[in-house]
């Protein structure tokens, strides 16, 4: 039930910055991941897969076609919603156009799709007061829930613990059998699960390719410009700031 | 729980319509005073009874329309603590609406095109100052209660200037169904109608909305187009209320909540709720009103009794929406 | 209808000649007695205009009867009886022997009066009525029950003796003051406030018609009461040709046209003779009056309140529209020799006094009003009729003009709070001003 995904040359400029300058990636079913500081461009490109944005030049095609709103579930990093909107609104308001007035009105369909997720303790609490793992669930649930061949994740790992990072990993390693999974991480450990890693700077991707490929210690020192360290575990390579870098600190 | 909040609600609607129908200054009918007066239709009880109906059907109308609008208002700005008093809507019309009439202009049709162009222009200008403040849910409400203060003004200077040229109650100023024309209720009643119509047919889109634009446009929302609509609706809505029974407050504050008091914030539900709850609140504060003024049948405004509710209401509101942060 | 004229036109030819032997009497009085020769051949001519115009009467009644003729002819009437009760006054004062013929006339004009009346319940009704905002009313027949919303219109009902059919009024008619005991006793039920009334209270008195006046709401409520097929009549209530129209408007609403204008020529003669008096006087004094004193409202042009004041002196915001707001600073630039301020409004004395002089420091002693503590304030009946277009600010022209000229009415001392218990204006104005002035005063004061 995967899809491809194409961008070519993607030119994004919003109040005369331009945020994407020339992007062009495929994206063939399984797991994308996009990576990069602060300001790279990566939500910007989640946005304009999405549709939320157009491009000022190239084109977008996702599953064949330019518009494909129907195909797509977009999962914000972070929501804030009417205060007392429960789990079960939130998850309703993905299904905004997926159901029958009848179900609209029952709202039986929400508080389902959190059942089989095994979410069923949050239904009925206030959407704003969850916690920020139980915030993404809800979401993912939600999403899930439209049945999209295109899956988007803005950030899926951060505000998240390590038990609830590593929960969030097995979703969505889990998912990519089903549909085209695109997201976008801070955190270079997860970048090992993605089939294709795309790492941006300045509105570029500046490299492209499997985890493996893409993954090294002077691209990301250089794209970062902090001083690395890397590690190799379990055939996944770790690459993380090198603690020693900071002065003073005792290591 | 849904079933039992949306029966109460009914419960309530047809207790306050009862109400309204029997209680006021002539003094109170019985129900079989009432069957009596409603078969006599030319007697003096009669007459009493068909104005206590047209009064209660444009309470109804007033209430439940506010309350559409509202709700509306309220997801597309994703902030439940605007309304279309508190945005300037309402005296956005009501100024639109003293002006024609200073114009000598009695044709129904004129007064509703002016209206919805001063409710809607100000909708729009409410908006432009509120994203100049940096769009906040706070800077809406800045924007709106400043922009609503400074056409009350202008209304006011407007109709100590013009005097009697400007037929309508003071009581207008602030809301009132006590003069409230047949004809000019059943024309309001459609337009509003066709307001709350096209919210409707938009209530998919504004379901979606409570994930923000964001989300709603990825998942095929056409954003723009849903605001300019939901722009159009209410100002239909609120503006031909105003030309019946002026700009009343707070009822699309009160009546949204209420409904989600009752029976949660479900979208479709209450679709359903809120038009009823704000049918109550409305047929309440009137039904008051007429027993405050006693027999000496003095007409009060109604914002004078809705604001009771409202303005608590919304700081409650907003000190809740910090809270959870919701602002 | 040709009985009811013949018997009118009898009683005209009837008066007609009682005027004129009335008239020789006079004459023959006149020249035995060569001192009052010429204040009885004065009234001996007023009587020969009379008749005469009483033949023109009959001249008129001979052709065909319509509304509108009988509209004329009671307004003939109306006048021919405010005039001859004025002569009765000058007749008993000059020759008491001949008050037996006059009385004989009077009588007999009464009893017109009342064929009119008569015939105008089929004649005049229905009738289309124009009233203050410009609408064309049909009153199907003469009004049994009356209802009305503002204090002026129920005191014109008053004025055109129509009052013992008013059964609704709103919560601030005070006047006349048997209101409250008719309250009591149910027979009148209040309808609400001026502004606000109840459509509800307004059906429950069942009225025939409804008398309000061009303020927002009564026009308003044209279109809500045409629901119940009760006609609204408005009256005009700017100036004080206005009171004199709406009193017309009311005589013909509640078919007592002879009284409507009977009163409105009593309420022309009452305001010329007064400017008569005032132009008397060699420099007419500036007047302000205040309203209202946070902010300062004044009476400006356009209002019966500007008339009265052009009346009795200047107005000094002529110039200014309605109820304009003024400045402190305007009072020196326009210098007002008397102050007017309305009791109960919150703009007495002694607020327009303090807010000037916290306004204008010692400087307040250039306004010569001031200077001269020359500041009345309204009060009490006085202020109502002073505050309302209607008949009674009439006497509220007396008042003002006993207390701004008292030398005309050889008063001494005026009390700067105008009320009836500190002047009573008609003890001061009496035989000094025409029995016209005299009447609409003893009516204000219910005397």
């Amino acid at each position: 039930m995967s899809c491809k995904v194409v961008l070519s040359e993607l030119w994004v400029e919003r109040e005369g910055k331009e945020i994407l300058r020339g992007v062009s990636a495929e994206m063939e079913g399984g797991l994308t991941m996009i990576m990069g500081p602060n300001g790279a461009g990566k939500t910007s490109l989640l946005k304009v897969i999405g549709g939320i944005w157009s491009p000022t030049r190239g084109e977008v095609e996702v599953c064949g076609r330019r518009r494909a709103s129907d195909l797509i579930s977009f999962v914000p990093a972070y929501l804030k919603v009417d205060p007392y909107a429960t789990a079960v609104d939130v998850v309703e308001a993905f299904l905004f156009n997926r159901r029958s007035l009848v179900e609209s009105v029952r709202g039986k369909r929400g508080k389902e799709v959190l059942d089989s997720m095994g979410l069923s303790s949050l239904a009925h609490r206030r959407f704003n007061t969850l916690s920020g793992g139980e915030h993404k669930l809800v979401m993912i649930a939600g999403a899930l829930a439209r049945e999209p061949r295109v899956l988007l994740l803005d950030e899926p790992f951060s505000h998240l613990d390590l038990a609830n990072q590593q929960r969030m990993a097995k979703i969505i390693t889990q998912l990519r059998e089903r549909m085209t999974v695109i997201v976008t991480i801070h955190e270079p450990l997860y970048a090992n699960l993605a089939d294709k890693l795309l790492v941006m700077a300045s509105g570029r991707v500046v490299a492209a390719g499997r985890p493996r490929e893409v993954l090294r210690k002077e691209l990301l020192e250089k794209v970062y410009g902090v001083k690395m360290t890397e590690l190799e575990h379990n055939g996944a390579r770790v690459i993380f700031p090198d603690l020693a870098d900071l002065e003073g600190h005792p290591v | 729980m849904y079933l039992a909040a949306l029966l109460l609600s009914v419960l309530l609607l047809f207790l306050f319509s009862y109400a309204s129908i029997a209680l006021g200054p002539f003094g109170s009918f019985s129900p079989a005073e009432l069957l009596k007066a409603l078969q006599e239709g030319d007697s003096l009880e009669g007459a009493v009874l068909h104005y206590r109906l047209w009064r209660t059907a444009a309470a109804i109308a007033v209430g439940a329309g506010l309350a559409m609008a509202g709700l509306a208002l309220q997801r597309l700005l994703n902030n439940p603590l605007v309304d279309p008093y508190i945005l300037g809507i309402s005296s956005g019309s009501a100024l639109a609406y003293v002006i024609t009439l200073a114009l000598g202009i009695n044709i129904p049709v004129l007064w509703y095109l002016s209206t919805f162009l001063g409710g809607i222009s100000t909708l729009a200008l409410v908006l432009l100052l509120a994203a100049a403040l940096g769009l906040s849910n706070l800077s809406l409400l800045v924007a709106g209660v400043s922009l609503s203060y400074m056409f009350s003004g202008v209304t006011i200077v407007l109709i100590q200037l013009l005097g009697d040229k400007i037929p309508m109650a003071v009581a207008w100023l602030f809301g009132t169904v006590a003069y409230a024309r047949p004809d000019v209720t059943a024309s309001v009643a459609f337009l509003s109608l066709l307001g709350i119509l096209i919210i409707l047919a938009l209530s998919p889109q504004l379901e979606s909305l409570l994930l923000g634009e964001e989300v709603s446009a990825a998942h095929g929302v056409k954003v723009e187009a849903v605001r300019v609509m939901v722009a159009v609706a209410t100002s239909l809505i609120v503006s031909s209320l105003v030309a019946l029974a002026g700009p009343v407050g707070f009822i699309g504050l009160v009546a949204p909540w209420l409904a989600r008091f009752v029976g949660g914030a479900g979208f479709y539900r209450l679709l359903l709720l809120a038009p009823i709850m704000g049918a109550v609140t409305a047929l309440g504060a009137d039904v008051t009103i007429r027993l405050l003024g006693g027999q000496s049948g003095a007409e009060l405004p109604l914002t004078a009794i809705t604001s009771l509710m409202g303005a608590p209401l919304l700081f409650y509101l907003t000190t809740k929406a910090r809270e959870v942060g919701g602002l | 209808m040709l009985i009811a004229f013949g018997a009118l036109y009898q009683s005209l030819r009837q008066l007609s000649g009682e005027v004129e032997s009335l008239r020789e009497e006079l004459q023959r009085e006149a020249a035995k007695d060569v001192e009052r020769s010429r204040e009885l051949n004065a009234i001996a001519s007023s009587l020969e205009q009379l008749s005469k115009r009483i033949e023109g009467v009959e001249e008129s009644l001979k052709r065909a009867a319509s509304a509108a003729e009988l509209r004329a002819l009671a307004e003939e009437v109306g006048r021919a009886r405010a005039e001859l009760s004025i002569m009765r006054a000058s007749i008993a004062a000059v020759n008491r022997s001949l008050l037996e013929q006059t009385d004989k006339a009077v009588k007999r004009l009464d009893e017109l009066k009342k064929e009119i009346d008569s015939l105008a319940e089929r004649l005049l009704f229905p009738a289309k009525v124009v009233d203050g905002a410009g609408d064309t009313i049909t009153i199907m027949k003469r009004p049994a029950r009356i209802v009305t919303l503002a204090p002026s219109a129920t005191e014109t009902v008053f004025f055109v003796g129509a009052f013992d059919r008013v059964v609704g009024t709103d919560q601030f008619s005070n006047f006349p003051s048997i209101i409250r005991q008719k309250v009591e006793r149910k027979e009148i039920i209040i309808v609400g406030g001026f502004v606000n009334p109840s459509v509800e209270k307004i059906l429950e008195a069942k009225p025939d018609v409804v008398i309000g006046v061009t303020n927002r709401a009564h026009i308003a409520l044209k279109d809500i009461l045409a629901q119940y097929r009760i006609p609204v009549v408005v009256l005009p209530q700017s100036n004080l040709s206005d009171v004199l129209r709406g009193t017309i408007i009311v005589g013909e609403v509640t078919g007592n046209l002879v009284e409507a204008y009977e009163m409105a020529t009593k309420m022309k003669v009452a305001a010329s003779f007064a400017l008569a008096l005032s132009n008397q006087v060699k420099e007419r004094p500036k007047i302000a009056s205040v309203v209202w004193t946070q902010p300062i409202y004044a009476v400006g042009g356009g209002s019966w309140q500007h008339d009265v004041l052009s009346i009795v002196g200047t107005n000094v915001y002529a110039d200014l529209r309605g109820w304009p707001v003024v400045s402190p600073e305007s009072f020196l630039a326009r210098k007002p020799d008397v102050i007017v301020a309305t009791g109960s409004h919150g703009a007495g004395r002694e607020a327009v006094i303090n807010v000037l002089r916290s306004a204008l420091g010692d400087s307040v002693g250039e306004i010569p009003a001031i200077a001269r503590d020359r500041v009345f304030e309204t009060q009490g009946s006085y202020n109502d009729a002073y505050v309302r277009p209607s008949p009674r600010t009439f006497m509220s022209l007396y008042v003002l003009m006993v207390a701004v000229h008292p030398y005309l009415f050889n008063v001494t001392a005026v009390s700067l709070v105008l009320s009836p218990e500190n002047l009573d204006v008609q003890r001061a104005v009496e035989k000094k001003v025409p029995e016209e002035a005299m009447v609409l005063i003893r009516m204000s004061l219910e005397r």
